[in-house]
Protein backbone atom coordinates (compact mmCIF):
# COMPACT_ATOMS: atom_id res chain seq x y z
CA UNK A 1 0.00 0.00 0.00
CA UNK A 2 1.21 3.63 -1.03
CA UNK A 3 2.29 5.50 1.96
CA UNK A 4 0.33 8.67 2.22
CA UNK A 5 3.41 11.22 1.55
CA UNK A 6 4.80 9.16 -1.39
CA UNK A 7 0.82 9.69 -3.02
CA UNK A 8 1.69 13.09 -2.04
CA UNK A 9 4.87 13.24 -3.72
CA UNK A 10 3.51 11.08 -6.91
CA UNK A 11 0.34 13.87 -6.97
CA UNK A 12 2.80 16.82 -6.74
CA UNK A 13 5.43 15.07 -9.62
CA UNK A 14 2.18 15.26 -11.83
CA UNK A 15 1.11 19.22 -10.91
CA UNK A 16 4.85 19.85 -11.70
CA UNK A 17 5.01 18.21 -15.04
CA UNK A 18 1.67 20.83 -15.02
CA UNK A 19 -1.41 18.10 -14.91
CA UNK A 20 -3.42 20.37 -13.22
CA UNK A 21 -6.36 18.12 -12.50
CA UNK A 22 -4.59 16.94 -9.55
CA UNK A 23 -4.64 20.31 -7.74
CA UNK A 24 -7.96 19.24 -5.64
CA UNK A 25 -6.33 15.65 -4.66
CA UNK A 26 -3.55 17.49 -3.58
CA UNK A 27 -5.13 20.08 -2.06
CA UNK A 28 -7.10 17.96 -0.01
CA UNK A 29 -3.79 16.10 1.29
CA UNK A 30 -2.30 18.66 2.20
CA UNK A 31 -4.59 21.52 3.21
CA UNK A 32 -5.21 21.00 6.96
CA UNK A 33 -1.44 20.37 8.14
CA UNK A 34 -0.44 23.59 6.28
CA UNK A 35 -3.33 25.49 7.60
CA UNK A 36 -2.62 24.40 10.84
CA UNK A 37 1.18 25.83 10.22
CA UNK A 38 0.19 28.95 9.30
CA UNK A 39 -2.41 29.94 11.95
CA UNK A 40 0.61 28.72 14.26
CA UNK A 41 2.61 31.50 12.74
CA UNK A 42 0.20 33.86 12.51
CA UNK A 43 -2.17 33.46 15.58
CA UNK A 44 -4.65 34.94 13.92
CA UNK A 45 -7.53 33.36 11.82
CA UNK A 46 -7.72 35.51 9.15
CA UNK A 47 -4.07 36.33 8.54
CA UNK A 48 -3.52 32.73 8.64
CA UNK A 49 -6.18 32.58 5.74
CA UNK A 50 -4.37 34.95 3.84
CA UNK A 51 -0.87 32.85 4.31
CA UNK A 52 -2.46 29.99 3.48
CA UNK A 53 -3.65 30.95 0.10
CA UNK A 54 -0.54 32.81 -0.61
CA UNK A 55 1.76 29.67 0.00
CA UNK A 56 -0.55 27.52 -2.47
CA UNK A 57 -0.03 30.37 -4.74
CA UNK A 58 3.82 30.53 -4.38
CA UNK A 59 3.94 26.36 -4.38
CA UNK A 60 1.36 26.94 -8.09
CA UNK A 61 4.17 29.53 -9.04
CA UNK A 62 6.90 27.22 -8.03
CA UNK A 63 5.60 23.90 -8.92
CA UNK A 64 8.13 23.24 -11.80
CA UNK A 65 11.19 23.23 -9.12
CA UNK A 66 9.80 20.84 -6.95
CA UNK A 67 12.19 18.31 -6.14
CA UNK A 68 10.53 14.47 -7.58
CA UNK A 69 10.55 12.05 -4.23
CA UNK A 70 10.97 15.32 -1.78
CA UNK A 71 8.30 15.92 1.19
CA UNK A 72 6.17 18.09 -0.34
CA UNK A 73 4.21 19.40 3.10
CA UNK A 74 8.18 20.60 4.16
CA UNK A 75 8.72 21.94 1.19
CA UNK A 76 5.51 24.04 1.37
CA UNK A 77 5.95 24.59 5.33
CA UNK A 78 9.26 26.27 4.18
CA UNK A 79 7.40 28.09 1.12
CA UNK A 80 5.03 29.30 3.91
CA UNK A 81 7.59 30.47 6.16
CA UNK A 82 9.21 32.43 3.64
CA UNK A 83 6.08 34.24 2.44
CA UNK A 84 5.36 34.68 6.47
CA UNK A 85 8.69 36.16 6.95
CA UNK A 86 8.22 38.75 3.95
CA UNK A 87 5.02 39.79 5.54
CA UNK A 88 6.96 40.45 8.78
CA UNK A 89 9.26 42.64 6.45
CA UNK A 90 6.69 44.37 5.21
CA UNK A 91 5.08 44.94 8.40
CA UNK A 92 8.54 46.30 10.07
CA UNK A 93 8.50 48.34 7.34
CA UNK A 94 5.16 50.01 7.84
CA UNK A 95 4.61 50.33 11.42
CA UNK A 96 0.93 51.23 10.57
CA UNK A 97 0.13 47.80 9.98
CA UNK A 98 1.76 46.28 12.97
CA UNK A 99 -1.58 46.21 15.03
CA UNK A 100 -2.36 43.08 12.99
CA UNK A 101 0.19 41.33 14.55
CA UNK A 102 -0.26 42.28 18.22
CA UNK A 103 -4.23 42.15 17.81
CA UNK A 104 -2.93 38.29 17.26
CA UNK A 105 -1.78 38.00 20.67
CA UNK A 106 -4.44 40.32 22.01
CA UNK A 107 -7.69 38.86 20.75
CA UNK A 108 -6.69 35.36 22.42
CA UNK A 109 -5.73 36.86 25.86
CA UNK A 110 -8.77 38.58 25.84
CA UNK A 111 -11.17 35.54 24.88
CA UNK A 112 -13.22 34.48 27.76
CA UNK A 113 -11.24 33.18 30.34
CA UNK A 114 -13.58 30.52 32.26
CA UNK A 115 -10.15 29.76 34.18
CA UNK A 116 -10.34 32.82 36.12
CA UNK A 117 -14.08 32.12 37.10
CA UNK A 118 -13.83 31.13 40.85
CA UNK A 119 -14.67 27.51 40.60
CA UNK A 120 -13.87 26.45 37.25
CA UNK A 121 -11.10 24.13 36.52
CA UNK A 122 -7.83 24.23 34.44
CA UNK A 123 -8.95 23.23 31.29
CA UNK A 124 -7.58 21.73 27.98
CA UNK A 125 -9.19 24.76 25.95
CA UNK A 126 -7.67 27.30 28.34
CA UNK A 127 -3.87 25.63 28.36
CA UNK A 128 -4.08 25.21 24.33
CA UNK A 129 -5.42 29.17 24.71
CA UNK A 130 -2.52 29.92 26.69
CA UNK A 131 -0.01 28.29 24.27
CA UNK A 132 -1.45 30.18 21.35
CA UNK A 133 -0.72 33.42 23.31
CA UNK A 134 2.55 32.78 24.31
CA UNK A 135 3.57 31.23 21.07
CA UNK A 136 2.65 35.09 19.33
CA UNK A 137 4.95 36.49 22.12
CA UNK A 138 7.86 34.80 21.04
CA UNK A 139 10.42 35.47 18.36
CA UNK A 140 9.20 34.07 15.40
CA UNK A 141 12.16 31.82 14.64
CA UNK A 142 11.39 30.21 18.04
CA UNK A 143 7.97 29.66 17.26
CA UNK A 144 8.22 28.31 14.00
CA UNK A 145 11.07 25.50 15.45
CA UNK A 146 9.13 24.54 18.90
CA UNK A 147 5.78 23.97 16.22
CA UNK A 148 7.70 21.58 13.55
CA UNK A 149 9.45 19.88 16.25
CA UNK A 150 7.00 19.37 19.05
CA UNK A 151 3.54 19.94 16.73
CA UNK A 152 4.33 18.75 13.19
CA UNK A 153 6.14 15.52 14.64
CA UNK A 154 9.29 17.05 11.99
CA UNK A 155 12.65 15.46 12.38
CA UNK A 156 15.27 17.68 13.87
CA UNK A 157 17.45 17.36 10.42
CA UNK A 158 14.15 18.05 8.64
CA UNK A 159 13.19 20.98 10.50
CA UNK A 160 16.88 22.34 10.19
CA UNK A 161 16.25 22.31 6.47
CA UNK A 162 12.64 23.67 6.34
CA UNK A 163 14.33 26.64 8.34
CA UNK A 164 17.24 27.06 6.84
CA UNK A 165 18.92 26.68 9.85
CA UNK A 166 21.55 24.55 11.69
CA UNK A 167 20.29 21.57 13.81
CA UNK A 168 22.00 22.77 16.57
CA UNK A 169 20.47 26.58 16.06
CA UNK A 170 16.91 24.74 15.54
CA UNK A 171 17.12 22.80 18.61
CA UNK A 172 18.33 25.37 20.79
CA UNK A 173 15.32 27.65 19.47
CA UNK A 174 12.66 24.86 20.07
CA UNK A 175 14.35 24.57 23.57
CA UNK A 176 13.96 28.36 24.48
CA UNK A 177 10.00 28.23 23.37
CA UNK A 178 9.51 25.38 24.97
CA UNK A 179 11.29 26.92 28.18
CA UNK A 180 8.56 30.06 27.59
CA UNK A 181 5.39 27.94 27.22
CA UNK A 182 6.73 25.89 30.44
CA UNK A 183 6.71 29.29 32.13
CA UNK A 184 3.41 30.66 30.98
CA UNK A 185 1.77 27.35 31.79
CA UNK A 186 3.29 27.38 35.09
CA UNK A 187 2.15 30.77 35.55
CA UNK A 188 -1.36 30.03 34.58
CA UNK A 189 -1.37 27.01 36.88
CA UNK A 190 -0.37 29.54 40.11
CA UNK A 191 -2.53 31.54 38.94
CA UNK A 192 -5.60 29.20 39.14
CA UNK A 193 -4.48 27.85 42.10
CA UNK A 194 -4.78 31.45 44.24
CA UNK A 195 -7.80 32.12 45.57
CA UNK B 1 -3.83 19.38 25.62
CA UNK B 2 -2.76 21.70 22.82
CA UNK B 3 -5.65 21.29 19.70
CA UNK B 4 -4.24 19.06 16.81
CA UNK B 5 -4.26 20.04 13.33
CA UNK B 6 -7.14 18.68 11.95
CA UNK B 7 -9.03 20.68 15.17
CA UNK B 8 -7.19 23.53 14.48
CA UNK B 9 -8.17 22.86 10.92
CA UNK B 10 -11.81 22.60 11.94
CA UNK B 11 -12.17 25.40 14.44
CA UNK B 12 -10.47 28.13 12.25
CA UNK B 13 -12.34 27.39 8.76
CA UNK B 14 -15.69 27.01 10.96
CA UNK B 15 -16.87 24.39 9.13
CA UNK B 16 -17.79 22.81 6.04
CA UNK B 17 -18.75 26.22 4.41
CA UNK B 18 -15.45 28.36 5.09
CA UNK B 19 -13.12 25.74 4.33
CA UNK B 20 -14.70 25.41 0.73
CA UNK B 21 -14.86 29.12 0.68
CA UNK B 22 -11.10 29.22 1.07
CA UNK B 23 -10.73 26.29 -1.12
CA UNK B 24 -12.47 28.89 -3.53
CA UNK B 25 -10.54 31.34 -3.24
CA UNK B 26 -7.43 29.12 -3.25
CA UNK B 27 -8.26 27.85 -6.82
CA UNK B 28 -9.67 30.71 -8.25
CA UNK B 29 -5.83 32.48 -7.27
CA UNK B 30 -4.00 29.57 -8.61
CA UNK B 31 -6.40 29.89 -11.70
CA UNK B 32 -5.50 33.12 -12.87
CA UNK B 33 -1.81 32.75 -12.44
CA UNK B 34 -0.23 31.41 -15.33
CA UNK B 35 3.11 29.47 -14.74
CA UNK B 36 6.03 28.59 -17.34
CA UNK B 37 6.96 25.01 -16.65
CA UNK B 38 10.53 24.74 -17.15
CA UNK B 39 11.86 22.33 -14.59
CA UNK B 40 14.93 23.38 -12.11
CA UNK B 41 17.31 21.15 -14.17
CA UNK B 42 16.87 22.45 -17.30
CA UNK B 43 16.51 26.20 -16.04
CA UNK B 44 20.05 25.67 -13.96
CA UNK B 45 21.83 23.50 -16.71
CA UNK B 46 20.64 26.54 -18.91
CA UNK B 47 22.20 28.96 -16.96
CA UNK B 48 25.41 26.78 -16.31
CA UNK B 49 25.47 26.88 -19.87
CA UNK B 50 25.05 30.83 -20.63
CA UNK B 51 28.10 31.38 -17.55
CA UNK B 52 30.04 29.25 -19.56
CA UNK B 53 29.46 30.67 -23.24
CA UNK B 54 29.24 34.01 -22.22
CA UNK B 55 32.88 34.09 -19.84
CA UNK B 56 34.36 32.23 -22.90
CA UNK B 57 33.19 35.09 -25.10
CA UNK B 58 34.08 37.96 -22.79
CA UNK B 59 37.51 36.43 -21.74
CA UNK B 60 38.29 35.68 -25.55
CA UNK B 61 37.04 39.06 -26.74
CA UNK B 62 39.16 41.07 -23.89
CA UNK B 63 42.21 39.37 -24.50
CA UNK B 64 42.32 39.67 -28.64
CA UNK B 65 41.68 43.42 -27.83
CA UNK B 66 43.88 44.12 -25.31
CA UNK B 67 46.80 41.48 -26.04
CA UNK B 68 46.38 40.62 -29.55
CA UNK B 69 46.20 36.56 -28.75
CA UNK B 70 43.99 34.17 -25.85
CA UNK B 71 44.78 33.22 -22.34
CA UNK B 72 47.95 35.63 -21.79
CA UNK B 73 47.25 34.90 -18.12
CA UNK B 74 48.10 31.01 -18.17
CA UNK B 75 50.56 31.83 -20.33
CA UNK B 76 54.13 31.37 -17.84
CA UNK B 77 57.44 30.67 -17.67
CA UNK B 78 58.62 27.34 -17.79
CA UNK B 79 59.57 26.82 -14.33
CA UNK B 80 56.72 27.53 -12.56
CA UNK B 81 54.42 25.04 -14.88
CA UNK B 82 53.70 22.83 -12.46
CA UNK B 83 52.17 25.61 -9.75
CA UNK B 84 50.38 27.69 -12.43
CA UNK B 85 48.66 24.15 -13.04
CA UNK B 86 48.43 23.27 -9.41
CA UNK B 87 46.56 27.03 -8.55
CA UNK B 88 44.49 26.73 -12.20
CA UNK B 89 43.35 23.48 -10.73
CA UNK B 90 42.66 24.79 -6.87
CA UNK B 91 40.79 27.84 -8.33
CA UNK B 92 38.38 25.22 -10.91
CA UNK B 93 37.83 23.44 -7.86
CA UNK B 94 36.70 26.28 -5.75
CA UNK B 95 34.56 27.93 -8.21
CA UNK B 96 32.80 24.13 -9.19
CA UNK B 97 32.27 23.72 -5.23
CA UNK B 98 31.25 27.56 -4.70
CA UNK B 99 28.35 27.01 -8.03
CA UNK B 100 27.60 24.03 -6.52
CA UNK B 101 26.84 24.96 -2.81
CA UNK B 102 24.99 27.77 -3.90
CA UNK B 103 22.85 25.78 -7.02
CA UNK B 104 22.21 22.67 -5.20
CA UNK B 105 18.75 21.61 -3.68
CA UNK B 106 20.23 18.95 -2.00
CA UNK B 107 18.27 15.82 -0.52
CA UNK B 108 14.93 17.47 0.70
CA UNK B 109 14.49 20.01 -2.06
CA UNK B 110 15.18 22.74 0.49
CA UNK B 111 18.70 23.79 -0.95
CA UNK B 112 22.56 22.68 0.74
CA UNK B 113 22.65 23.19 4.61
CA UNK B 114 22.91 26.66 5.82
CA UNK B 115 26.67 25.63 7.07
CA UNK B 116 27.69 25.16 3.57
CA UNK B 117 26.37 28.46 1.66
CA UNK B 118 27.75 30.32 4.85
CA UNK B 119 31.68 28.36 4.30
CA UNK B 120 30.68 29.08 0.80
CA UNK B 121 30.23 32.69 0.94
CA UNK B 122 32.46 33.59 3.69
CA UNK B 123 35.98 31.49 2.11
CA UNK B 124 35.52 32.72 -1.16
CA UNK B 125 37.23 35.40 -1.37
CA UNK B 126 40.12 34.61 1.47
CA UNK B 127 40.74 31.09 -0.56
CA UNK B 128 40.66 32.93 -3.53
CA UNK B 129 42.90 35.50 -2.27
CA UNK B 130 45.80 33.06 -0.86
CA UNK B 131 45.68 31.65 -4.27
CA UNK B 132 46.61 34.28 -6.22
CA UNK B 133 48.17 36.34 -3.90
CA UNK B 134 50.23 33.69 -1.69
CA UNK B 135 51.19 31.48 -5.11
CA UNK B 136 51.82 34.23 -7.56
CA UNK B 137 52.80 32.46 -11.21
CA UNK B 138 53.71 36.14 -13.29
CA UNK B 139 56.61 38.00 -12.15
CA UNK B 140 56.53 40.47 -14.72
CA UNK B 141 59.25 38.67 -17.21
CA UNK B 142 59.25 38.75 -19.49
CA UNK B 143 58.23 42.50 -19.81
CA UNK B 144 56.96 41.96 -23.52
CA UNK B 145 53.63 39.55 -21.92
CA UNK B 146 52.95 42.22 -19.47
CA UNK B 147 53.02 45.24 -21.81
CA UNK B 148 49.26 45.61 -22.01
CA UNK B 149 48.48 45.40 -18.24
CA UNK B 150 46.39 48.69 -16.77
CA UNK B 151 48.49 49.78 -13.66
CA UNK B 152 45.72 49.39 -11.18
CA UNK B 153 43.81 46.52 -12.51
CA UNK B 154 41.13 48.80 -14.34
CA UNK B 155 40.68 46.55 -17.47
CA UNK B 156 40.74 43.82 -15.45
CA UNK B 157 37.23 45.29 -13.44
CA UNK B 158 35.63 45.77 -16.59
CA UNK B 159 36.39 42.24 -17.25
CA UNK B 160 35.65 41.02 -13.74
CA UNK B 161 32.25 43.27 -13.82
CA UNK B 162 31.30 41.75 -17.21
CA UNK B 163 31.52 38.15 -16.01
CA UNK B 164 30.30 38.38 -12.53
CA UNK B 165 27.06 40.59 -13.29
CA UNK B 166 26.60 37.70 -16.36
CA UNK B 167 26.98 34.52 -13.75
CA UNK B 168 25.06 36.72 -10.67
CA UNK B 169 21.83 37.02 -13.28
CA UNK B 170 21.85 33.40 -14.73
CA UNK B 171 22.05 31.96 -11.26
CA UNK B 172 19.31 34.15 -9.94
CA UNK B 173 17.13 33.54 -13.11
CA UNK B 174 18.07 29.68 -12.35
CA UNK B 175 17.30 29.73 -8.83
CA UNK B 176 13.97 31.89 -8.91
CA UNK B 177 11.46 30.74 -6.53
CA UNK B 178 13.08 26.87 -6.21
CA UNK B 179 14.61 26.86 -3.18
CA UNK B 180 12.23 28.41 -0.39
CA UNK B 181 14.76 28.91 2.40
CA UNK B 182 17.70 30.63 3.75
CA UNK B 183 17.46 33.40 0.79
CA UNK B 184 20.28 35.62 2.74
CA UNK B 185 22.71 32.94 2.51
CA UNK B 186 21.95 31.42 -0.48
CA UNK B 187 22.23 35.03 -2.20
CA UNK B 188 25.52 35.63 -0.52
CA UNK B 189 26.99 31.77 -1.80
CA UNK B 190 25.52 32.78 -5.55
CA UNK B 191 27.15 36.20 -5.40
CA UNK B 192 30.47 34.48 -4.24
CA UNK B 193 29.92 32.17 -6.98
CA UNK B 194 29.82 34.90 -9.73
CA UNK B 195 32.79 36.81 -8.03
CA UNK B 196 34.72 33.33 -8.06
CA UNK B 197 34.06 33.47 -11.86
CA UNK B 198 34.87 36.74 -12.33
CA UNK B 199 38.12 36.24 -10.88
CA UNK B 200 38.83 33.22 -12.88
CA UNK B 201 38.36 35.00 -15.82
CA UNK B 202 41.03 37.87 -14.90
CA UNK B 203 42.69 34.91 -14.08
CA UNK B 204 42.84 33.75 -17.51
CA UNK B 205 43.20 37.13 -19.26
CA UNK B 206 45.39 39.05 -16.81
CA UNK B 207 49.78 38.52 -16.43
CA UNK B 208 49.73 40.91 -13.76
CA UNK B 209 52.05 40.60 -10.51
CA UNK B 210 51.84 43.80 -8.90
CA UNK B 211 50.48 43.05 -5.29
CA UNK B 212 47.99 46.46 -5.55
CA UNK B 213 46.66 45.56 -9.16
CA UNK B 214 45.86 41.80 -8.30
CA UNK B 215 44.19 43.47 -5.12
CA UNK B 216 42.19 45.73 -6.95
CA UNK B 217 41.30 44.38 -9.88
CA UNK B 218 41.15 40.39 -9.19
CA UNK B 219 40.26 40.17 -5.81
CA UNK B 220 38.28 42.99 -4.53
CA UNK B 221 35.18 42.44 -7.50
CA UNK B 222 34.66 38.95 -5.79
CA UNK B 223 34.10 40.58 -2.14
CA UNK B 224 31.72 43.31 -4.39
CA UNK B 225 30.03 40.74 -5.89
CA UNK B 226 29.14 38.48 -2.84
CA UNK B 227 27.86 41.46 -0.88
CA UNK B 228 25.84 42.16 -4.03
CA UNK B 229 23.98 38.93 -3.73
CA UNK B 230 23.93 39.19 0.04
CA UNK B 231 21.75 42.50 -0.46
CA UNK B 232 19.99 42.37 -4.02
CA UNK B 233 19.35 38.36 -4.45
CA UNK B 234 17.44 37.47 -1.47
CA UNK B 235 14.48 39.09 -2.56
CA UNK B 236 14.11 37.74 -6.54
CA UNK B 237 14.89 34.20 -5.05
CA UNK B 238 11.86 34.49 -3.12
CA UNK B 239 9.47 36.27 -4.94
Amino acid sequence: MEHPAQRVSALMERYASGDDAVFDQLYDLTASRLYGFCLRLTGDPPAADDLFQETYLRVHRARSTYLPGSDVLHWAFAIARSAYRDRLRYWRRRPEHLGSLDDAAQQAAQQPDEGNTPDAELTADHLAQVVTVELQKMSETNRSAYVLLREEGVSLKEAAAILGASPDAVKQRAHRAYQQLRAALRRAQGTEGSP
Amino acid sequence: MIASTDDRWRIATDGREAAERLRGAVRAAVDATPVRLVGFRAGAGLALAAVLIATAAVVATASSIVYGRLAVGLDVLPDVQLRMQTVLGLLVLLVTGVTYASLTRGRHGLGAPVRLLVASALAAVPAYAVLVLGFPVHTGDPPALTAGVSPWGARCLLVAAAVGLIVLTALAAALHRAVPTASHWRGAAAGAAAGLWSGAAVFVFCPAHELGHLAIGHVAPIAVFLLAGLIALPRVLRS
